[in-house]
């Protein structure tokens, strides 16, 4: 029934603006004498302020769940490290192969999972500059720079997917622990905001 | 896969993702991390590749393009 108001309550709109463009100039004079246009006016600033509620910009720390499966992420570029350090305890694989954008080429390296922190802390400027592809078996992070990551993961359990997200957020001073399988984190002037 | 191939192919993969954020990231964020990234890996495929290589782009980012589906 509401629905039906609603349908009625846009077809009047659409109508009422439809004859106000067919009025002629004499006709809207008289219009505008005869109405209030404060409460048109103060729609209209309601619309303004809408728009200034817009999230632009690069937040402080983002996670979020990606449509293929996997997260996206921007990380502070002091953590990116740290977080990416933990990765292989969750993804479980035995080779890794990373990739290190070094004067504009991919520099190869496979290594062990033990191996795996020293590999990151000595190239870490150019992680975090330039860019890095890491394989963890059949999944894959890419980073052009500046914490910006996207994390492939190819048989994507809903479980570990939580937890890598709940991990990189603790890292980073938050915590939340995500329950469902699609959400999104992000902080805005060091305010957590989660969606579930 | 090379390796410029399959890092222009994550570049447009993170392109994707952030239209799905809930936020209007700024345009020096994507032009300088994924826009300029992909634009080099681009500049690679095109003095060094093959038709292969190219071919296996095209597919890579079809493939990207089906998962938003």
């Amino acid at each position: 029934m509401s629905r039906r108001k609603e349908d009625l309550g846009s077809v009047m709109a659409l109508a009422f603006s439809e004859i106000l463009r067919r009025m002629s100039v004499e006709e809207k004079k008289i219009f505008a004498q005869t109405v209030d246009l404060t409460e048109l006016e103060e729609l209209k600033i309601a619309d303004v302020a809408a728009d200034e509620k817009r999230r632009v910009g690069d937040p402080k720390f983002y996670v979020g769940t990606t449509p293929g499966g996997g997260l996206s992420l921007e990380l502070p570029v002091d953590k990116v490290v740290e977080c990416i350090e933990t990765l292989p305890a969750f993804l479980s694989s035995t080779q890794i192969k990373l990739l290190i954008l070094g004067n504009g080429e991919w520099i190869e390296f496979f290594c062990s999972e033990s191996d795996f922190p020293d590999i990151l802390r000595k190239h870490t400027q150019s992680i975090i500059e330039a860019g890095v592809m890491i394989d963890f078996d059949a999944s894959n992070l890419v980073s052009g720079g500046g914490g910006c990551i996207s994390l492939d993961l190819k048989k994507p359990s809903p479980e570990v997917t939580r937890e890598i997200a709940g991990k990189f957020l603790e890292i980073c001073g938050f915590k939340h622990r995500f329950r469902k399988d699609e959400f999104s984190a992000v902080v805005w002037k060091d305010i957590l905001e989660v969606t579930e | 896969m090379k390796n410029e191939v399959k890092a222009a192919i994550a570049f447009f993969r993170v392109m994707i993702e952030h239209t799905q954020k809930g936020y209007e990231p700024s345009p020096p964020h994507i032009l300088k991390r994924m826009i300029r990234p992909l634009c080099s890996e681009l500049a690679k495929i095109e003095q060094r590749g093959t038709k292969n290589d190219a071919w296996d782009f095209v597919e890579g980012l079809s493939a990207e393009c089906r998962r938003l589906r």
